[in-house]
């Protein structure tokens, strides 16, 4: 015989203050840590955090509309731009951190490229991100070896195809 | 492009003259402590820096153009022709203290002049980019394009080009302090004269531009040996290629070709490649050298700026090579050796070479339009003296010079090089009408009153007077021929009954 098992009841991990601080990380949200902390004053009930966290997706959605679908649907406005961040990277090293929230030429790779169904403003695809790098000035591209040895590079290219002898200009 | 680093300017204090006393004194800075290259900043936050000092930046001052060395340091593929405007223009750019001296307006007039008008000597792109590119909104190229500024404009074109409020704007939104800004004071009624608003964007354009150099970057690099290879008129088109769309260099070039700049700079090549009998095929560094190599000859042996890349692009699109070029070149230099002594020993006095003579025989009709006002008065003195012109001084060669139509001095000029030498024959053959022939109280004319016949206003003479006052002398010459059996007479009156030819 058999002994009928009720399936046990799933039940929600509590939120702590650290989990709320990692939302708002994740999701891109300018918040202070006193304003943290006046929300969770008096205890964090599930409730509360519920709100929280639909407020903090809601307010992603309105600073990132260019991935509000995304953002909508579940997936942290910090997910949606790692790709844009690990190039950022590579390019300019590991120690290159990108703030898409402030800074106009980071932000950029979100709404820098353009719908082409509806002509708005779209996140910029990868190689739009690349160039963006490699042209605005403000992020020192140019004047990392990676750069260098393109120019290099570029200027033996050029020489070649107009018929230059080997070694010229370099 | 070059990174454009905002820059500050010393405080405004043209040739040492106070400032205004309706701009606010800036509060006396505290003087250095002695001591190492140290130097403590105290900032907001209540924490406390110490920095080494950094080499002072490249700093040209007011007043001071930037000169040779400075290009040299800072401006890569910098030509020898380029060297050899600089200096002249260094040597040129002697402003005298007092804001609204005339005479710093006619220096900085010309110096534009000269960069940007056609027939000009002009400086290679890259360092008229060094000087003017800090300027946002300024293309120098506009101003360089238009060799036909209205008439009686000629000296204001520049200025009004350089002190468009817009550009005035930019340039203050550069680094000028507001204490620059209120002593700039815009408009005509007072303030800064153009002379100064000049030499300020020439020199915050240099130090913007030393200062977007001071950081060697890929861009950088690529664009210098773009220049180097004359191709900077192309340059934007590669940046956008290579650095923003990342194509690789090679389809840039291909892509680069269909363009209006490419087909524009080697227009020389795709002429000289669509000729039926061209005896071969030229790449573009095949072009790029034989036009080197004929700028070279020509700057060896022509004044700067009569032959220019464009010409040169013209010639080798007509099939001309570097070899025919070179003789050409040679021929009008040989020619210029063998000149006229008198001219020469002229030219010679006023500081023209034989280059400027051979560019004269090589074309006649450029080379004119090309001489300056010294070269035309030296011509004009050596010519007084081949017709055995009297009277003809210094002054009044230099007065037709300054008058002659020439595009390096005065393209309105109301008359031509060889309307005056005409005007000289003309005199040299009237000077029978500038002795006592008939006798003392005939009436007789000067060497200004005959050359004052056919150049109007000549040395003050009104035209309709000068002909008249000729007019009276050839009668007067004649009227013993036409008296028939009048008494001869001198100045003590009447000598005598006069005597039947023999």
């Amino acid at each position: 015989m058999t002994e009928d098992k009720k399936p046990a009841e799933k039940v929600e991990p509590e939120m702590t203050v650290a989990d709320l601080k990692k939302m708002v990380h994740d999701y891109a949200i300018p918040m202070s840590d006193t304003t943290m902390d006046d929300i969770t004053k008096g205890g964090l009930t599930p409730e509360k955090a519920k709100a929280f966290e639909d407020y903090v997706k809601t307010a992603a959605q309105g600073l990132y509309p260019t991935l509000a679908p995304q953002i909508k649907a579940g997936i942290p406005t910090a997910y949606l731009l790692d790709p844009y961040r690990q190039i950022a990277k590579q390019m300019l090293g590991g120690d290159h951190e990108p703030n898409f929230m402030s800074d106009p030429k980071a932000s950029a790779a979100l709404s820098g490229g353009s719908d082409p169904a509806t002509g708005r403003p779209a996140p910029m695809s990868l190689d739009q991100w690349k160039g963006h790098i490699r042209s605005h000035p403000g992020f020192n591209w140019q004047e990392t070896p990676a750069a260098h040895e393109q120019a290099s590079a570029a200027i033996q290219d050029i020489g070649r195809e107009m018929g230059m002898p080997e070694g010229m200009g370099q | 492009m070059a990174t454009k680093t905002p820059v500050t300017i010393p405080d405004y204090n043209p040739g040492g003259t106070p400032p205004s006393t309706t701009v606010p004194k800036p509060k006396p800075k505290p003087k250095p402590k002695p001591g190492p290259t140290t130097t403590s900043t105290t900032v907001p936050a209540s924490t406390t820096t110490s920095t080494t000092v950094p080499a002072p930046a490249p700093t040209l001052g007011r007043f001071t153009y930037p000169t040779l060395d400075w290009f040299q340091k800072n401006v890569k593929g910098i030509t020898a022709s380029d060297k050899a405007k600089l200096g002249t223009l260094a040597g040129q750019l002697a402003l005298v203290p007092g804001k609204d001296n005339p005479s710093n307006v006619e220096t900085m007039t010309k110096i534009f002049n000269d960069l940007t008008q056609a027939g000009g000597a002009p400086l290679t792109d890259k360092v008229m980019d060094a000087m003017f590119g800090g300027i946002k909104n300024y293309n120098w190229r506009d101003l360089k394009a238009d060799p036909s500024p209205p008439q009686g404009e000629v000296n204001k074109f520049a200025v009004f080009k350089a002190r468009n409020d817009q550009v005035w704007r930019d340039i203050l939104s550069q680094g000028v302090t507001n204490i620059d800004r209120n002593s700039f004071n815009f408009g005509d009624d007072g303030g800064v004269s153009q002379t100064q608003r000049l030499v300020d964007g020439l020199i915050m354009a240099t130090n913007a531009q030393a200062a977007a150099t001071t950081k060697s970057n890929a861009v950088n690099t690529l664009n210098n040996q773009l220049d180097a290879w004359g191709l900077g008129s192309l340059e934007e088109h590669f940046n956008d290629l290579i650095w923003k769309q990342g194509i690789s260099a090679a389809d840039a070039m291909r892509a680069v070709r269909q363009t209006k700049a490419y087909k524009t700079r080697f227009a020389g090549m795709l002429a000289h490649n669509a000729l039926p009998d061209a005896p071969l095929k030229l790449t573009e560094a095949t072009f790029l050298s034989t036009e080197q190599q004929m700028l070279n000859t020509a700057n060896q042996y022509l004044p700067p700026g009569f032959i220019t890349e464009q010409m040169v692009g013209n010639l080798i699109g007509k099939g001309v090579g570097a070899h025919e070029f070179d003789q050409r070149v040679m021929k009008g230099y040989a020619a210029a050796q063998n000149a006229d002594p008198a001219t020469k020993k002229y030219l010679n006095l006023q500081g023209v070479s034989d280059k400027g003579i051979a560019a004269y025989y090589l074309d006649t009709t450029r080379g004119e339009e090309f001489l300056t006002k010294e070269v035309a008065a030296a011509t004009l003195r050596g010519y007084s003296d081949n017709i055995g012109l009297n009277g003809f001084n210094k002054q009044m060669a230099d007065e037709l010079a300054t008058e002659v139509r020439a595009a390096a001095d005065n393209p309105y000029g109301t008359f031509t090089l060889d309307q005056a030498r005409k005007a000289m024959d003309y005199a040299a053959s009237g000077a029978t009408l500038t002795g006592i022939t008939a006798g003392a109280n005939a009436p007789t004319v000067d060497t200004t009153q005959l050359i004052g016949s056919k150049i109007a206003g000549f040395q003050d003479t009104v035209q309709e007077d000068a002909q008249r006052a000729i007019s009276m002398a050839q009668q007067a010459q004649a009227a013993p021929f036409n008296k028939g059996g009048q008494y001869d007479a001198n100045a003590k009156g009447v000598t005598g009954l006069g005597s039947a030819p023999q």
